[in-house]
């Protein structure tokens, strides 16, 4: 399946879909088990605890020592 | 096209028993999980599982089962395009999202993928991780430890399961 397709069709679902049944779906989809915007994830197995910094200067592919990514876990500088 | 993986799925070993003799995996249904519902493995690496079991989970008895994963609709988070789109839709769900009664929630990615795959049926969802929990030397490499995951969605893709290692040694 083309992505390009898939990002189409929801784009048109967004365009349409009232807010009820939007809402209804996203709780299919586990909306609810979200944590609130600015709560932490409950483990550092979950992704979202992976600060990523992604630090590149002017051009990332061009001196790939320039940049580093590091997780955030209170180690990293 | 179809697309070929070898999956190794780490649980404990009561857990393993249970699925070798039914020959099938029960999908995990956590929304919080990093792919959404299904049933998840790490690609070509059982040494990720037997982590997984070991350092995440702390089993005292695990094993390590070894799939076969065929499929045709794979949503390849590790390839550039789909990850751009797939950030899209993200961007736009969120926009959405603040005309609702949701607009406080953080939008997990198994809850995104979940519901791209209530539009699409997508068989298998691929994506790399950095491994949780560990730091690495960033100012003398730049390549993080990384595991790729791939959360199959429709079971039928399963093609094989069989015991890769356990916990004592066994085979």
């Amino acid at each position: 399946m083309d992505f390009k397709e898939v990002v189409e069709q929801i784009n048109q679902y967004l365009a349409q879909v009232t807010i009820e049944q939007f809402e209804r779906d996203l709780q299919r989809a586990g909306i609810e088990q979200c944590p609130d915007i600015g709560e932490e994830a409950d483990s550092e197995w979950q992704p979202e605890r992976l600060i990523v910094e992604y630090s590149v200067f002017e051009e990332p592919y061009s001196d790939l020592t320039n940049g580093y990514i590091a997780i955030a876990n209170g180690e990293a500088a | 096209m179809v697309r070929v993986f070898i999956g190794f799925h780490g649980t404990s070993k009561a857990s393993a028993d249970m699925i070798l003799l039914d020959k099938r995996f029960l999908p995990s249904n956590r929304e919080d999980e990093w792919l959404g519902k299904g049933i998840y493995f790490f690609e070509d690496d059982p040494d990720q599982a037997i982590d997984w079991c070991v350092r995440a989970r702390k089993y005292k008895e695990w094993a390590i089962l070894k799939t076969i994963i065929e499929a045709q609709e794979v949503l390849d988070l590790t390839r550039k395009r789909e990850w751009d789109m797939f950030l899209s839709i993200i961007k736009q769900l969120q926009g959405k999202m603040k005309q609702t009664k949701y607009k406080g929630k953080r939008l997990l990615n198994g809850v995104a993928i979940n519901f791209i795959c209530q539009q699409f049926p997508y068989e298998v969802v691929r994506a790399v991780f950095l491994v949780p929990g560990r730091s690495y030397p960033y100012d003398i490499t730049n390549i993080p430890p990384v595991q790729i995951q791939i959360c199959v969605k429709e079971e039928r893709c399963i093609k094989s399961i069989e015991q890769w290692r356990c916990s004592n040694g066994g085979f």
